[in-house]
C-alpha cells in the first residue's frame, strides 16, 4: 500500500510541475503592458558565496524600495524576482532561462561569480535580455556578448592596481597567493605579465581552493624561507584574514597588498593581524562622497545584524545597476531591446560609486583609491 | 489502479517515450522547455548509473565526474579542433569509458562501503585535475564558445537536444530491459545478490563488474556532450561531487535496481528543486529532507525482511530471485 | 623550513584526527561512512561562538555548551534518520547522510549568517626557537588532542561502555544477544563522535580564528580520507591517519605546490584503497 502513496506522491509533485508551467504561460504579458515593472535578480544564496550574493541582491533590493517608496518609475512599482544560483553554473542557466522566459521581466542582475554570468550569459544573448552582472570580474566576461553588462571593475585594472601598490613602495622579492578559480587565474596572469615587465619574479605563487582550503601554514612557511618581502594577495576577505592571522601567528609580517582588503570583516575577522595591509578601495575613507556615506547608513540600518558596519563595494554596485535600468525605463524604454540600446549607450552616468560609462564591451571603470588599514580602521593609503 | 500500475511497469519504456515525445510540444516555456531537457540528462545519468547500482550493486559517488569528463572530452575536441557533435558524442563517451575502466578495473575488488569512498576520492582527484590542468582544460575560467550542435545544415533547436537526449536515455531502458532478461543481467544481479554464490555459478565477477561499470560510464559521458554542446559553457564547478551524490539519491529514491524508477527519481528531484524556488534560502533543507524522508519510507516500507536487498519504489521481483535463477 | 612544516602538518593532522575518530567510531558500529559529520561538528563551533558572542558565555562554558549540544544533535540524527534503516544497504545510509549534511550546512547559514566569523578568543604568543615557530595555539591543540586520544582509548578498552562498543563493532547481533543494549550503545558512539569532532571544530576555529558554513564540507571530506588511510573503524588508525594526513598533506605543499596539495588526501586514500584496503592497523575489509 505504501508503495502507491510514495509513488502517487511523486507523480503528483511532477503533475505540479508540468501543471505549473502550463498556468503560468497563460498570465505572461509583455513588460509594457504590465502595472509592476519585473526586474530579475539571479545571484547565489546558498552555497559558497552566499555571503556575497547576498550582499548584491541586498543592494538590489534598497534600491528598489526607494524607488517604490518615491512612487515607482512611470508611476509603475518595480518588483525584483529573485532566484538562487547555488554558485552552480548549471544552476545559472536554469535561472537565466527561467527570466528569459518570464516575459515581464524586463532586465536582470545576474551572475556573481564570473563562471555563473559565462554559463548564463549565451542565453541571455540569445534571447535579448539584459544581464548586468555585479561582481564578476573575469575578463571574458567583456567578450559574453552585446546584452552582458557588468558593473563591477574587470580583474585587470584591479590587479594591475593592487600590485603597483607593491611596486612602487620598493618591494622586489614578492610572494603571490591566488584564489584558483577565474577571478583569481585572471588577475595571476595580470601580475605575471606586469611583474615581467618590471624584471621581478615572483618568489612563491601558490593558488588556494576558495571555500576549501583553510590552511595556509605550509605557504607562508615556504614564504618566509624565501624572505618575501611582499605579498600580493588576489583573495577575498574570509581567506585574506586567515592568511594574515596565520602570518601573525608564524610572527612573520610581510607587507600585504590585497584584492579584498577593503571590506569590513577583513579587519573583524583579522584584527592585528591585518593591520597595516594595503588595498583597492571605492572610495577615499576619510572623504567618502555624501551619497555614497547616505547609502552604506541606510545599508548597514536595514542589513547589518550585529551592529557590524559593512562598506563593502558589492552592494553600492547593485544599487548603481538598479538605478541604471531605472533611467532606462524612464526613459522610455518598453521593451528589452530599448534597455539593451540605452544602456549601451550610457555614459557619465552618476551612481553611489561614481559616474560610470559603459564602454563597447558593457564595461565600466569604476575609479580605485588605495586604502591602508590603520588603527583597526580604513585610512588613505599615502 | 492496481492494473494501472501493473500496466505502467510493463511499459515503463514506452510511458516515458510518450511523454518526453509530449511534454517539449505542450509546453513552449522555454524555462520549462529547459527543464525538461535537464531531467532528460537526468534521466539518462540515474538510468545509467542505474546499470552499476541498481543491477550490479556497485556503488558509485562519481557519476556526475564521468558526465563531466564526457563534456570536457566534448568541450576540448570542438574548441581545439572542431570536431562536429556527431565525432564528439562517441569520442566523449570513448573517453569516459576509459576513465571508466581506469577507475573500475583496479577498485572494483572493493566492497561497499569502500568502493564508495574510492569513487568519492576520484571524484575530487578529477575535479582538482580540471581545475589545475589549465593547459588542457582552461582551468578554473572554464571552457566557453562551444559550438551548437548541427547534424548535416540542421542546427539544432532545444527540443531537438531534448529529443536527441530522450533517444538515448530510451537507449538506455532499452538496453538495460534487455539486459534484465539475458544471461548478462541475470549475472549482474547475482553478483549483486551474493558474490560468492554468483562465482560458485561460474560468473566471471570481474568481467561483469568492470562492464557494468565501463557501460555505466560511457552513457554518462555521451550524456555530457550532449549538456556540453547545449549550455556552450562548461567549468569545473559544474561537475561536482555533489552532483554526483544528487544521482545516486536519484537512483536510490526511485528504487535501485527496477527500470523506470531511478528515472522517475531523476524527474522528481530535478523539478522539485525548481518548484522549491520561491523557498530561496531554505530550499536545500527541504532537498535534504526529501532525501532522509524519501530514503526511510522507502526502506520501512518494504519492512525488515528484505532488508540485505534493495527494493525500491518500483522494484520488482526481489533480487534474490533474479540472482538465483542465473 | 621542514621542521616548521612538519610543526604545522602535526598540528593540522590532531584536528583530522579528532574529525577522522567520529568516522571512525561510526564506520566501526554501523560500517558506513557517515557523509554528515563535518557538517555535524562545524555546528560545534558555531555554537560555541554563539555562546561566547551572543550569550555572553566564558570560553569554557561556552566550549561544554558547544559540545554537549553537537552531541545531542549527532544522537538525535542517529535516532531520526539511520535506526529506521539500519539493516538496509549501507547505499541509503550513505544518502540520508548526505541529506543530513545539506540540511545541517543550511541550517547552519540560515541561523548563523552566511558571513565568515571571528573566533578569536585566547591571545597567542609565540615562541620561535632555531628557527622554528611555535605559538600558544600549537600547544593548546597539540595537549588538548593528546588528552583527549589517550582519553578515548582508555575509554574504549577498560571500561563497560567501551566493550560494548568493540563488541559491536565485532558483531551487533552476537552483542545483542550477550545483553549488550545496541541501540544505547549505538546512539552513545554517535554522541561521543560528534563531541570529538565538535571539539576539533572549536579546535579549528581557534586555529584558523574564524568559523564559515562551508568549512565543515572540506575537512571533513580530508577526515574521512584520513579514517581510511588508518584504517576505517579502528581507534588507534584515525588517530595515526589523521596525524599521518596532516603531514603528508604538508610536505605535499611543501614539494609541490598549494593547488595540487588539496588533492593529495584524496590521492592517498585511493592508493591505500586499492592496495591495502584494511589501512594501516584496521579490520580486514568489511562486510557491505
Amino acid at each position: 500500500m505504501k508503495k502507491r502513496w510514495i509513488a502517487g506522491m511523486m507523480a503528483m509533485v511532477v503533475a505540479v510541475g508540468v501543471f505549473a508551467g502550463c498556468g503560468k504561460k497563460e498570465e505572461s504579458k509583455s513588460p509594457a503592458d504590465s502595472d509592476t515593472i519585473k526586474i530579475g535578480v539571479g545571484v547565489p544564496m546558498t552555497g559558497g558565496s552566499a555571503e556575497l550574493g547576498g550582499r548584491v541582491f541586498n543592494g538590489a533590493e534598497l534600491a528598489v524600495e526607494e524607488i517604490n517608496e518615491a512612487g515607482g518609475v512611470n508611476g509603475k512599482k518595480i518588483e525584483l524576482v529573485a532566484m538562487d544560483d547555488k554558485a552552480d553554473p548549471k544552476e545559472a542557466a536554469n535561472v537565466a532561462k527561467l527570466f528569459v522566459a518570464d516575459e515581464e521581466i524586463i532586465a536582470c542582475i545576474a551572475g556573481y561569480n564570473s563562471s555563473c554570468t559565462l554559463s548564463g550569459a549565451p542565453i541571455y544573448n540569445d534571447a535579448g535580455l539584459v544581464h548586468i552582472a555585479v561582481g564578476s570580474s573575469s575578463p571574458k566576461v567583456s567578450e559574453a556578448g552585446d546584452y552582458t553588462f557588468r558593473v563591477w571593475n574587470s580583474d585587470i585594472y584591479r590587479a594591475s592596481f593592487d600590485l603597483d601598490l607593491i611596486i612602487d613602495a620598493g618591494y622586489t622579492k614578492i610572494g603571490i597567493i591566488y584564489q584558483n578559480d577565474d577571478f583569481g587565474q585572471g588577475a595571476l596572469k595580470v601580475a605575471q605579465d606586469s611583474l615581467k615587465e618590471k624584471g621581478i619574479e615572483p618568489l612563491v605563487a601558490e593558488g588556494y581552493l576558495l571555500g576549501e582550503t583553510i590552511d595556509f601554514n605550509t605557504v607562508i612557511t615556504k614564504m618566509m624561507d624565501t624572505d618575501c618581502e611582499a605579498v600580493f594577495a588576489i583573495a577575498d576577505e574570509t581567506e585574506l584574514a586567515a592568511f594574515a592571522k596565520q602570518c601573525a601567528q608564524q610572527g612573520y609580517k610581510p607587507f600585504i597588498s590585497a584584492t579584498g582588503t577593503y571590506n569590513p570583516s577583513v579587519i573583524s575577522l583579522g584584527g592585528d593581524a591585518v593591520e597595516g595591509m594595503v588595498g583597492d578601495g571605492y572610495f577615499d575613507p576619510a572623504n567618502m562622497p555624501e551619497d555614497a556615506k547616505a547609502f552604506f547608513d541606510k545599508y548597514n540600518e536595514k542589513y547589518s545584524k550585529n551592529g557590524e558596519r559593512t562598506e563593502d563595494p558589492t552592494s553600492p554596485c547593485a544599487y548603481a545597476a538598479i538605478h541604471m535600468i531605472k533611467a532606462a525605463i524612464e526613459d522610455g524604454a518598453k521593451t528589452r531591446e530599448d534597455v539593451q540600446k540605452y544602456l549601451a549607450n550610457l555614459k557619465d552616468f552618476d551612481t553611489v560609486v561614481g559616474s560610470l560609462s559603459f564602454d563597447e564591451n558593457g564595461d565600466v571603470k569604476i575609479p580605485l583609491v588605495p586604502v591602508q588599514i590603520k588603527d583597526g580602521v580604513f585610512a588613505a593609503y599615502k | 489502479m492496481k492494473q494501472a500500475w501493473n500496466f505502467l511497469k510493463k511499459h515503463s519504456i514506452l510511458m516515458v517515450a510518450i511523454v518526453g515525445i509530449l511534454a517539449p510540444l505542450v509546453i513552449t516555456n522555454t524555462y520549462h522547455v529547459h527543464i525538461i531537457l535537464m531531467c532528460m540528462m537526468y534521466g539518462i545519468l540515474a538510468s545509467s548509473l542505474n546499470i552499476a547500482v541498481g543491477m550490479t550493486g556497485l556503488s558509485n559517488l562519481a557519476h556526475a565526474t564521468f558526465f563531466g569528463i564526457g563534456a570536457y572530452a566534448a568541450a576540448i575536441l570542438n574548441s581545439r579542433y572542431g570536431l562536429p557533435f556527431y565525432l564528439t558524442f562517441f569520442a566523449g563517451g570513448i573517453v569516459a569509458m576509459a576513465f571508466g575502466f581506469i577507475l573500475g578495473a583496479p577498485t572494483l575488488r572493493l566492497k561497499g562501503v569502500f568502493l564508495a569512498l574510492v569513487t568519492t576520492g576520484f571524484g575530487q582527484v578529477i575535479r582538482i585535475l580540471e581545475i589545475n590542468w589549465v593547459s588542457l582544460t582552461n582551468g578554473p575560467m572554464g571552457i566557453s564558445g562551444i559550438d551548437g550542435a548541427e547534424i548535416g545544415s540542421y542546427k539544432f533547436s532545444t527540443n531537438a537536444y531534448i529529443y536527441y537526449g530522450l533517444a538515448l536515455l530510451i537507449f538506455c531502458m532499452f538496453m538495460s530491459k534487455r539486459l534484465m532478461h539475458t544471461k548478462v543481467g541475470r549475472a549482474l544481479f547475482a553478483i549483486k545478490y551474493d558474490e560468492t554464490v554468483a562465482r560458485s555459478l561460474g560468473v566471471n565477477l570481474y568481467f561483469y563488474k568492470v562492464g557494468a561499470y565501463v557501460l555505466s560510464a560511457c552513457i554518462a559521458g555521451m550524456a555530457g556532450t550532449i549538456f556540453a554542446h547545449y549550455v556552450s559553457f562548461i567549468s569545473p564547478d559544474t561537475f561536482t561531487v555533489a552532483d554526483s551524490t544528487t544521482v545516486l539519491c536519484m537512483v536510490i529514491l526511485g528504487g535501485a535496481g527496477s527500470l523506470l524508477g531511478p528515472v522517475l527519481g531523476a524527474f522528481v528531484l530535478t523539478i522539485a528543486p525548481e518548484i522549491f524556488r520561491f523557498a530561496q534560502t531554505y530550499r536545500m533543507i527541504f532537498i535534504g529532507a526529501v532525501m532522509v524522508i524519501g530514503v526511510i519510507a522507502n526502506e520501512r516500507g518494504w519492512g525488515q525482511i528484505l532488508s540485505a536487498k534493495f527494493r525500491g519504489l518500483f522494484g520488482k521481483k526481489t533480487a534474490a530471485k533474479e540472482g538465483g535463477k542465473a | 623550513m621542514i621542521a616548521q612544516q612538519l610543526i604545522n602538518g602535526l598540528t593540522l593532522g590532531v584536528l583530522y584526527a579528532l574529525l577522522a575518530l567520529g568516522y571512525s567510531l561510526i564506520f566501526g558500529t554501523l560500517s558506513f561512512i557517515n557523509f554528515a559529520h563535518g557538517e555535524v561538528s562545524l555546528l560545534g563551533a558555531y555554537l560555541a561562538w554563539f555562546a561566547m558572542s551572543r550569550m555572553g558565555f566564558g570560553i569554557i562554558p561556552a566550549c561544554l555548551f558547544g559540545i554537549v549540544l553537537t552531541a545531542v544533535v549527532g544522537v538525535v540524527m542517529e535516532r531520526v534518520g539511520y535506526k529506521p534503516i539500519r539493516t538496509a544497504p549501507k547505499l541509503a545510509m550513505i544518502t540520508v547522510s548526505v541529506g543530513f549534511s545539506y540540511i545541517v550546512q543550511t541550517s547552519i547559514q540560515l541561523i548563523f549568517g552566511t558571513q565568515p566569523h571571528e573566533f578569536n578568543v585566547i591571545k597567542t604568543s609565540s615562541w620561535t626557537f632555531g628557527g622554528i615557530t611555535i605559538n600558544s595555539i600549537h600547544i593548546l591543540v597539540l595537549v588538548i588532542s593528546v588528552i583527549l586520544m589517550i582519553g578515548l582509548q582508555l575509554f574504549i578498552n577498560y571500561t563497560k561502555s567501551g566493550r560494548s562498543i568493540r563488541a559491536i563493532s565485532l558483531d551487533q547481533d552476537t552483542a545483542g544477544l550477550m545483553g549488550i543494549n545496541v541501540n544505547a550503545t549505538i546512539s552513545m558512539t554517535f554522541a561521543i563522535g560528534s563531541a570529538l569532532g565538535a571539539v576539533s571544530s572549536i579546535l579549528m576555529g581557534m586555529y584558523y580564528a574564524q568559523v564559515y558554513p562551508m568549512m565543515g564540507t572540506s575537512i571533513g571530506n580530508k577526515a574521512f580520507a584520513a579514517a581510511v588511510l588508518g584504517g576505517a573503524g579502528s581507534v588507534p588508525g584515525a588517530m595515526l591517519g589523521g596525524i599521518l594526513m596532516g603531514l603528508i598533506e604538508s610536505v605535499a605543499g611543501t614539494v609541490l605546490n598549494a593547488q595540487l596539495r588539496e588533492g593529495v588526501a584524496f590521492v592517498v586514500m585511493i592508493l591505500f584503497l586499492i592496495f591495502k584496503p584494511s589501512g594501516i592497523i584496521g579490520k580486514e575489509v568489511v562486510k557491505d
